[in-house]
């Protein structure tokens, strides 16, 4: 286990790192300053936090497609109480908890009645994103007290405060979380083989619902630290981020069909993924490129590392 | 007339001999039963008919041409076919789409052509005497007996020369059995070569003209069916046993004088085991024996927790207990050890490490949940040398190891467990008899521990060689119980097969048994 998972992708993820660095600076030169580096890592902290989230379902076997629909439902709820007078803090945890109840509905529903979560989480993501509509009749909410903007646009020594202070701290302890403790074990061991697990005396059924009330607070608190950003909390918001979160999870290395892959992984996919975005938004290129260029890295990292598992396999039987 | 033989052929699984210089030889005409305890390599030799795997060694001759048969689709040409005890069909698709599955019958700009399509099977279903009218239905609609029907109506169509039938009445009712015997001898009056594959005596003599038994991969020898009797093929089948065994361990005390420490009392799981009652008593191994479907291992997951049982009760040391999942069962000091290596036991890819631990986390995880990795490793190394497993190190995937050294490591896990009483499904399937031997061994100290250890298994060598006391299973019911040794392998064989006649076998429960 001490040996890294991501292992597979790691090579991949840097070659497609490279290529896209050069490409950018070719592309763009004056990119590279401070400045942008952090209003690139302010995008992509929101979505990144979504797919951390998301990482712990596909590698427990699960999939979480109602992760951007807890985004929006989580924002509007912490906007509409914040503009009644709620405290920001307050207001910031009641999001939290939403984003814990979304996660536990999906996880009882995926674990009890025994429905694929791709199903259940469809069905959700409907349903979160009706009940966003519907509390705030389908407007923006905005106005919030003055403190709240800290999350979204606060700095710590010039550094945004979302990226010290949030994305990176989150991100030591999640790792931990999964290399290190009992919890981050029952994860993989579940997602490799579920009946084996069943069968070993894993709990498997609360393993599978933790992962998802995991990604429900995770969306939540993006939810928190984009409204933030934007002073705006939108019911509509996050409709793409279930497809990228997990397109960035498995672009990190972690098998769709669970047991394999790492929250690294993701946080280097998610800088990837930022790194296009930024830089073709930098140069002009209109966004419907992005989401092409998203699918094309993909499919990409997709088939380099199947031939290179496969090269790695006839060595294998060469040398067996 | 047509011939299917085989010369010398053998095939090998890694470490382990399948089959091992066949010769047999099946004719036209005429139905050739196969006889053998499970794993004798019966279904190794249909799979190497069929073109699912290929032979090691030796030739196939097809009316005396030597022939390769390196695919089903080269097996279907050759005019060969098997109709398996669970038939392999499209369930959602209709009767006329499973039967010309892969060779439709086409029109014009390459529409399917129905109506050809119908006009070639009617008359095959006539001869069957099945309706034209279940064409239209669905899979999934018909009973079991139903399917099989139309998996040989499918033969029939394709010019099947040589049709296995593999086990088929094991979950036929009655009127179904007899339907198919008949339909049997109708074929083979039209010059079918048959190869017919039970474990059932009486539907040898039955239906057979010639049996062939084999043992542990090997043939013991092939007989008309006139020339042997029910007693001959049953000390063939248990082959160089000897009517008595002796082990270099000495047999435990009788097992009813000690206290019994799990008990199961009148114990059934719908569709698979009816009223079963037996009891583990500690410190003896208790061998389960039964042919594979006369629910060991369902009436076991139940016990477990896994599945939950309709009926009956379980207790442990005295208390009766209900376990609702795996972990509380464990908990209760009760332990399964999966049928299913792969699929039930290992994590395949993960490391040796993870897989040892996977049942012991509790005791490393520390304050906030954090694991003592050091820990860990030490007690995987040390399993590893305690059970003698063979690992370039703790990080290795089990996946890359032997079938014998990963079975070892499954046994591990639930050997350091402190349980009061576990269950060994299948714990030396396919792996080599060096470690079948340490396992047995491994086996032998747990009951010497206390434990009471209850062995599953198929292998009628492995149940004499480490039980000191045998229950025999038949379909769903105890058929017998040995309290202690010497045990006679025909006997026990005997109690396990049913050499007299007990054709009430399960019924299949579909609706559609009156159709």
């Amino acid at each position: 286990m001490n040996r890294i998972d991501w292992t597979g992708r790691a090579p991949v993820l840097i070659v497609i790192s490279a290529i896209t660095l050069i490409g950018v600076t070719i592309g763009a030169p004056g990119i590279w300053s401070v400045d942008n580096l952090f209003a690139m890592g302010v995008l992509a902290v929101e979505i990144g936090i979504i797919a951390l989230g998301q990482t712990f379902v596909i590698n427990a076997g699960g999939i979480d497609l109602s992760v951007g629909a807890i985004f929006a439902l989580a924002q509007v709820t912490m906007g509409l109480a914040m503009v009644a007078g709620v405290p920001w803090p307050v207001a910031v945890a009641l999001g939290l908890c939403v984003g814990l109840v979304c996660g536990l509905i999906n996880g009882l529903a995926t674990v009890w009645l025994r429905v694929p979560a791709i199903i259940v989480t469809l069905a959700t993501m409907f349903a979160f994103n009706g009940l966003a509509l519907v509390i705030t009749n389908g407007i923006d909410v905005s106005g919030f007290p003055d403190g709240f903007y800290v999350l979204g646009q606060g700095t710590i020594f010039t550094i945004p405060l979302q990226i010290i202070a949030i994305y990176l701290p989150l991100l030591i302890v999640l790792a931990i979380v999964q290399w290190r403790t009992r919890f981050g074990r029952l994860v993989h061991l579940t997602g490799t083989n579920a009946l084996a697990a069943r069968l070993t005396g894993i709990r498997i059924g609360r393993v599978q619902i933790a992962t998802f009330v995991i990604a429900g607070v995770l969306a939540a608190l993006a939810g928190a630290i984009s409204a933030s950003r934007l002073t705006t909390a939108r019911p509509d918001a996050g409709e793409v981020d279930n497809l990228i979160s997990i397109a960035i999870v498995v672009l990190g290395g972690s098998s769709i069909f669970g047991g394999k892959g790492s929250v690294l992984g993701t946080a280097l996919a998610t800088l990837v993924i930022a790194l296009v975005n930024y830089g073709l938004s930098f140069n002009n290129l209109n966004a419907v490129y992005q989401s092409g260029l998203i699918g094309l890295i993909l499919i990409a990292a997709v088939l380099m590392q199947n031939i290179m598992l496969r090269l790695q396999q006839r060595r294998a039987t060469a040398a067996g | 007339m047509a011939s299917f033989e085989l010369r010398g052929v053998g095939k090998r699984f890694g470490g382990v001999r399948a089959l091992d210089n066949i010769d047999i030889r099946f004719e036209s005409g005429r139905v050739h039963a196969l006889l053998g305890e499970n794993g004798a390599g019966k279904s190794t030799l249909i799979k190497i008919l069929t073109g699912a795997i290929m032979p090691t060694t030796g030739e196939i001759r097809v009316d005396e041409a030597t022939v390769v048969i390196d695919t089903p689709r080269r097996a279907q040409e050759l005019g060969i076919a098997a109709v398996y005890q669970e038939p392999t069909v499209y369930p959602h698709m209709t009767v006329l789409e499973n039967l010309f599955m892969g060779q439709e019958l086409r029109g014009t700009a390459g529409m399917l052509d129905k109506r050809a399509m119908i006009a070639a099977a009617t008359p095959l279903l006539e001869r069957l005497r099945l309706e034209p009218s279940i064409l239209a239905r669905r899979m999934s609609s018909l009973s079991i007996g139903y399917q099989q029907l139309v998996l040989i109506t499918q033969a029939l169509l394709r010019d099947t020369r040589l049709l296995i039938f593999d086990e088929p009445t094991s979950i036929l009712s009655r009127e179904e059995t007899a339907r198919l015997f008949q339909i049997i001898g109708e074929l083979r009056e039209a010059g079918t070569a048959i190869v017919y594959i039970t474990h059932r005596m009486e539907e040898i003599h039955q239906i057979a003209d010639e049996v062939t038994v084999l043992t542990n991969g090997q043939r013991r020898g092939t007989y008309p069916i006139d020339e042997i009797s029910t007693e001959q093929m049953l000390s063939l089948m248990t082959g160089g046993h000897g009517s008595a065994r002796d082990r270099d361990i000495p047999p435990a005390e009788a097992g009813t004088e000690r206290p019994p420490m799990l008990e199961v009392e009148h114990l059934t799981v719908d569709g698979y085991c009816e009223d079963i009652s037996w009891q583990l008593p500690a410190g003896c191994v208790t061998g389960l024996y039964g042919l594979v479907g006369s629910g060991r291992s369902e009436t076991a997951l139940a016990i477990y927790g896994h599945t939950q049982p309709s009926a009956g009760t379980i207790k442990l040391d005295g208390e009766t207990i209900r376990p609702r999942h795996p972990a509380q069962a464990i908990q209760l000091g009760l332990g399964y050890l999966p049928e299913d290596r792969q699929f039930q036991g290992v994590f395949l890819d993960k490391s040796l490490e993870q897989n040892l631990t996977s049942n012991a986390l509790p005791g490393f995880s520390k304050a906030f949940d954090l694991l003592d990795l050091a820990g860990m490793r030490r007690f995987t190394t040390d399993l590893m040398k305690r059970y003698n497993i063979k690992a370039p190190d703790a990080d290795t995937p089990i996946g890359a190891l032997s079938g014998g050294n990963q079975q070892k490591g499954l046994f591990s896990r639930w050997a350091n467990l402190p349980l009061k009483a576990l269950i060994l499904d299948e714990p030396t399937r396919g792996i080599d008899i060096g470690a079948k031997e340490e396992i047995h061994r491994f086996v032998r100290h747990l009951a010497d521990r206390g434990m009471a250890v209850g062995v599953i298994s198929s292998d009628l060598d492995e149940v004499l060689a480490v039980s000191d006391r045998i229950i025999v299973m038949r379909e769903g019911h105890i058929a017998d119980t040995f309290e202690h040794g010497p045990f006679s392998a025909e006997t026990v064989l005997a109690a396990a097969i049913g050499s007299s006649s007990s054709a009430d076998g399960r019924r299949a429960q579909t609706a559609e048994e009156n159709a």
